[in-house]
This record gives C-alpha cells, structure tokens and sequence, in this order.
C-alpha cells in the first residue's frame, strides 16, 4: 500500500489512486497512519466479517446436538434440521464462504443462504414428482425398474 | 460453453431473467427453480442433483436440474430446465438437454422428463435430441420421455 502525507490529500493525483484502491495517509501531527480509499470496499470488508462471523458460528452450532437458533442467526431454521443435513449445510456454506472470499463479494454466501431458506410447500411440482408404475405408458415396458430400496 | 455448477454457486442463477407474465408451464419450470422446492432437493440428493448450465459471455443463459428419480433404478429425472426469457429461440434449451442425455447415456443410465402437453418448444426441444427420446402420454395429459 503506498503512503501519502496529510499535506498531500489535496493533489488530485492522490485521491485518484484512493479511489482505485486503498493508500495510507501519514499524519505527522499526530504520528498516525490512516488508510483512504473507495467506501464500497470498506463496507465490502465489513460485510464479509458478517459472513465470516454467521460461518463460525455455524461451525459452533450446526453439528451441535441442540443447536442455538438465535446463535445461528440466518441460519436459524436450519435448528430443526436433521444432524446430517445440518453437516451438509456446513460443507456447502464453507464452501459459499471460500467463493465470496475468492471474489471479495459478499453474493455468493448471501445467494447460498438465500436460497437454503426458501420456504417450501413439501409438495413436488408434477415436474419433479414421482410417476407411479401404473400411471407408466404401456409403451414403456422394461424400460424402467424400480428401485428396491 | 456447458458448465456443472456447485450448489454452493447457486447464486449464480440470478444471471438468469425470469418470464414476466409466464404461462403455466413455464411458471411451473422457473418456480421449481427459484423457488424452495429445488432446495429442498438438493439437500434430499445433495451431490447426486446436478445443475447443468450453459454460460455465455461468463452468465448463465439456461439451465437444467437433475436427480436421480424417486422411483426408478439407473433413471436421472430431469426435473426442470429453463432459459433466460432474453436467450430464448438460440437452441440453448436443446443443447443442454442433448448434453444432459448425453452424459446419462455415457454412464449407462436412462434419462427422462416430463412435458406439459401445450408446452410447444419444449415439445420440439426434446423431439429434437439425439438419442431419439421415446415419448408417451400419461394419464393426467403430461407428455413423458425417456431417453435414450
């Protein structure tokens, strides 16, 4: 990170680096050094703090026998989840999390957790619901076998 | 370029525009997709469901949802497939379900879906694909394939 002087905030050149990316400003009167640079990376940081902190406190609870739903925070309703699919959410928002880092976006864990708390009917649209055998065209024969499990 | 994205990426659907206005069957197709019950899937099959993409330019242009169906031994049901409503007539639903065929052929597995019987493109679509898909009527009208 390059460092400016206090007295050098007012060269536009200085702001222009700031804006791509963060600098370090010296002041000398109070002999410390701050950073500039563009607010969305900022707020970007903070944010990913907020999902680094909703992942480690899934990696506390999730594979708790009784997990803390307010501890889980957005992840709360997975409380109620089975301890199975509850170390799948982990393995997936672990790797949601390692996307959002790798991208510095926080979109990616937000989308995924988003998208795991959709509410759901429990019912099967016809599109994905199974087709029982005797529903099955006669001009099907042999051409699907039931599952034995 | 046909891409299997993680579920961890799920985000990656937003590339996609929904229908304004869609019909019932393509209301049917985007609600499984944005909606709650393809997550309820995926955690049900977990690695086994598959979202099979086509990407261009880098965003998602199509997509297909996949799993191995409820009933039926060495069977992947392909639940759903949806094209963004600004990509439609470019032929990017047949190639990706011409790959998603493909690759259950290639493992020796069969594949199928069903159709609303008034969805014409997709009628055309999955008429299209080779290996030739057989098709049948079921009793409550929908149109079902199995391929190959």
């Amino acid at each position: 990170m390059r460092t400016f002087t206090a007295s050098q905030l007012r060269d536009p050149d200085v702001l222009a680096q700031a804006a791509l990316a963060p600098v370090g400003i010296f002041d000398g009167k109070r002999a410390t050094e701050m950073v500039l640079g563009p607010k969305t990376m900022w707020e970007t940081g903070h944010r990913l703090l907020d999902c680094s902190l909703l992942l480690a406190n899934a990696v506390v609870e999730l594979p708790d026998d009784r997990p803390s739903r307010t501890a889980l925070g957005a992840l709360g309703f997975a409380a109620d989840w089975s301890l199975s699919d509850r170390q799948w959410l982990l393995g997936q928002l672990a790797e949601a999390y390692a996307e959002s880092v790798r991208l510095d976006s926080t979109a990616p864990m937000e989308d995924f957790v988003r998208f795991v708390s959709l509410p759901d009917s429990g019912q099967s649209s016809r599109l994905a619901a199974p087709v029982a055998p005797e529903d099955l065209p006669m001009s099907f024969p042999g051409r699907l076998t039931l599952r034995s499990d | 370029m046909r891409v299997r994205l993680p579920i961890a990426r799920i985000g990656r659907l937003n590339d996609l525009e929904r229908t304004v206005a869609p019909n019932l069957w393509v209301a049917e197709a985007e609600d499984f997709v944005f909606g709650g019950e393809l997550a309820r899937h995926a955690r049900r099959h977990r690695e086994a469901l598959h979202l099979d993409a086509i990407e261009k330019h880098g965003l998602l242009v199509a997509v297909a949802v996949s799993f191995p169906d409820p009933l039926y031994t060495d069977t992947r049901r392909i639940a759903a497939l949806v094209v963004d409503q600004r990509r439609r007539g470019e032929g990017f639903g047949t190639e990706l379900l011409q790959g998603v065929v493909d690759d259950n052929v290639g493992v020796g597995k069969t594949a199928c879906w069903l159709v609303h019987p008034l969805n014409v493109s997709m009628l055309a679509c999955a008429r299209r694909i080779n290996p030739t898909p057989d098709e049948a009527v079921l009793r409550d009208g929908y149109l079902m394939f199995i391929a190959p």
